[in-house]
């Protein structure tokens, strides 16, 4: 018989509904927490603007942007991220195009590209003063990757070590000036089935 | 506007400035240090900072909120040109100055960067958010202050205009 902390913990033999780690980090998320200091004024010098000032806006529903919108396209039969705006009978016209080593690398790029609503506008605007290559040049300077291969999304990946580096893994191809380890249970050649692991 | 969502976000400058009565009615704001403002824009200006009160400063002021403004909605990436154009007189250097002077009062973060990667600071969105609250409304149109503001204010809707 487990004694109480492994039973409500989940590592006993018997399993308990909302006993899973991810339930229970779930759940002390929802504690509310008691601030008994916020009616009264309790730093009467402090007259600087801080952190406890801010004054959060909870927005309902994500911002929409019914002017400008991406999409997933093909241009040659390769796959291709579109830009695309709306005139003013409602009709939606492609005016710009970014095509993408994979469908992968499209994905990661649809993906973030709808992180980056309040930008939609703005992207438009760059197109419009500074042309398409322009702004080609920006987004992939708010991406932070050199160029599409780099843009696939993070995935686990369990045969690997997950690593900070993993939107840019190494691909195959390529020579590696490191050196790859095994570090699969199932090979013999492997760092787990060395004796010293 | 994009940048209005995140305007909401932040209490504007002064916002904790004490209202203080003078003799039966006059309002003035006080300063931390004990010193007496009209208002809060002349707060900022002669106490944080540490600006000359000798003349009418309003153009000054609204040429650091149109240009807050611009870097809000990015306008230094996309098109800059138009910044340095309409705003400050088509001078590059001036404008590459009044950059640095932004970053170095802290509205500006652009650590290690170029100029067209910098973003407003939390103070920055703080300073933005009171500037565009006290946008005065130019009708005066004799004094040459008002004059230059009233450049400002049209220089910045063509910066912004599509």
């Amino acid at each position: 018989m487990p004694d109480r902390t492994s039973f409500r913990f989940n590592n006993g033999p018997t399993p308990v509904a909302g006993g899973t780690l991810f339930e229970r980090m779930r759940r002390t998320t929802h504690v509310p927490v008691a601030d008994n200091q916020m009616d009264i004024p309790r730093f009467l010098d402090n007259r600087t603007t801080d952190a406890r000032d801010l004054v959060v806006v909870e927005a309902g529903a994500p911002a929409i942007n019914d002017a400008v919108r991406f999409t997933r396209g093909e241009i040659d039969g390769q796959p291709a991220v579109l830009m695309q705006e709306r005139a003013e009978d409602g009709t939606w016209t492609d005016s710009w195009s970014l095509p993408t080593d994979s469908i992968d690398a499209r994905e990661g790029m649809i993906g973030w590209l709808n992180t980056q609503s309040h930008r939609w506008d703005r992207f438009a605007r760059m197109l419009h003063r500074r042309g398409p290559d322009e702004l080609t040049h920006w987004i992939f300077e708010l991406m932070v990757v050199p160029n599409t291969s780099n843009a696939t999304p993070p995935r686990f990946e369990p045969q690997r070590w997950t690593t900070i580096n993993q939107y840019a893994r190494p691909s195959n191809q390529q020579a590696r000036p490191y050196r790859m380890i095994d570090d699969c249970a199932c090979r013999p050649g492997s760092v787990q089935s060395t004796r010293d692991f | 506007m994009s940048h209005e969502l995140a305007l909401a976000q932040v209490r504007p400058w002064g916002s904790t400035l004490q209202p203080v009565t003078v003799g039966r009615s006059h309002v003035m704001l006080q300063a931390p240090d004990g010193h007496l403002w009209d208002s809060v824009r002349d707060a900022f200006w002669g106490h944080h900072l540490n600006m000359c009160m000798c003349e009418d400063q309003t153009d000054q002021l609204e040429l650091m909120r149109a240009t807050l403004r611009c870097i809000a909605e990015e306008m230094h990436r996309i098109d800059p040109a138009a910044i340095v154009a309409n705003l400050f007189d088509g001078s590059e250097m001036f404008f590459r100055c009044y950059m640095l002077d932004l970053s170095n009062r802290e509205m500006l973060e652009h650590t290690g960067t170029v100029f067209k990667h910098a973003q407003l600071s939390a103070f920055g969105w703080s300073v933005l958010a009171m500037l565009e609250a006290t946008k005065p409304v130019i009708i005066d149109h004799g004094d040459a202050t008002k004059q230059r503001s009233a450049a400002t204010q049209r220089g910045e809707l063509r910066i912004l205009a599509n």
